[in-house]
């Protein structure tokens, strides 16, 4: 079944995602891809109590990530934490229509490219190489604000 | 002695400390840790941790949290892990945080009587009509 939605989101499922996109868009089950939740039992118990109701929840590891994603019946929200997950997963193979960002926090060495993304050079290389798939990307934190093009803001 | 600290999204927590403030009176024991827009995660679990820390002294802390799955439940569950004598509690209204702030500050608080204490806070919700 299709990715219908992709988020780059540090903070993975959380109120933004629960409350307003989980309304907005029509999907069956969220697929979260990271290593250290998909490596820690009591990560994953916290994402499934935080699961609206009638939402399934995935979670994987990157490695074997795009294989499970193509193996599901449901229509899947995707969640990673980092543009670089994406361009990983883009390359092993998956298809997505295109990609949202959410917040990505800062950290020393980062550079602020919209409000509340901050994007270190790794991960501006991965947004290029998706942009570069086709892929449009834009920041949109919640489904009521504007949509902000990625392209505008890297190739400027 | 025991310790509460609301906590979630933009000035949830404040705002209802400020409530109870004004209809129970203000008590070092009653705590708000906020979470604004902009904030990162790492900076908001570094207060709610402070605030932890704080209390250490006493001996349970209770802490209510505005929304199930949100950043400030999720950062209080991940802190209070490994912390004994803790109860994180999620969805709280203010008859709730009052009800339980009332018991705090009278010594009288007892992590068994929580299920009633949310069970009466049900019922504090409802319609006109």
């Amino acid at each position: 079944m299709p990715v219908v939605f992709s988020r780059v989101e540090e903070r993975l499922i959380h109120g933004q995602i629960t409350c307003a996109w989980a309304k907005n868009i029509n999907f069956d089950a969220f697929a979260v891809v990271d290593d250290l939740v998909a490596s820690d039992a009591f990560m994953i118990g916290l994402l499934e109590m935080s699961v609206p109701n009638k939402k399934k929840l995935y979670v994987f590891k990157e490695e074997d990530a795009c294989k499970k994603i193509a193996e599901k019946k449901e229509k899947l929200f995707l969640l990673a934490k980092s543009p670089v997950t994406f361009s990983r997963l883009i390359r092993d193979g998956l298809h997505i229509d295109r990609l949202n960002i959410g917040s990505v926090h800062f950290k020393p060495g980062k550079k602020e490219i919209y409000k509340t993304v901050y994007l270190s050079a790794e991960e501006i290389q991965a947004l290029k190489e998706i942009l570069g798939e086709g892929i449009p990307c834009d920041i949109q934190k919640l489904p009521t604000e504007p949509k902000k093009d990625v392209a505008e803001l890297l190739f400027r | 002695m025991s310790g509460m600290i609301i906590t979630g999204h933009g000035s949830f927590a404040s705002g209802m400390l400020e409530a109870i403030g004004m209809l129970t009176g203000q008590d070092a024991r009653i705590q708000a840790v906020d979470l604004p827009p902009e904030a990162g995660e790492d900076a908001f679990c570094d207060q709610l941790k402070a605030c932890l820390d704080r209390m250490e002294g006493c001996g349970h802390i209770y802490v209510l949290c505005d929304l199930l799955g949100g950043t400030p439940f999720k950062t209080a569950c991940l802190l209070c892990r490994d912390l004994k004598r803790t109860d994180v509690l999620y969805g709280v209204n203010l008859p709730f945080a009052l009800g339980l702030s009332m018991q705090v500050v009278a010594g009288t608080d007892r992590p068994e009587s929580l299920k009633d204490l949310m069970e009466e806070a049900r019922q504090y919700m409802g319609k006109v009509g």
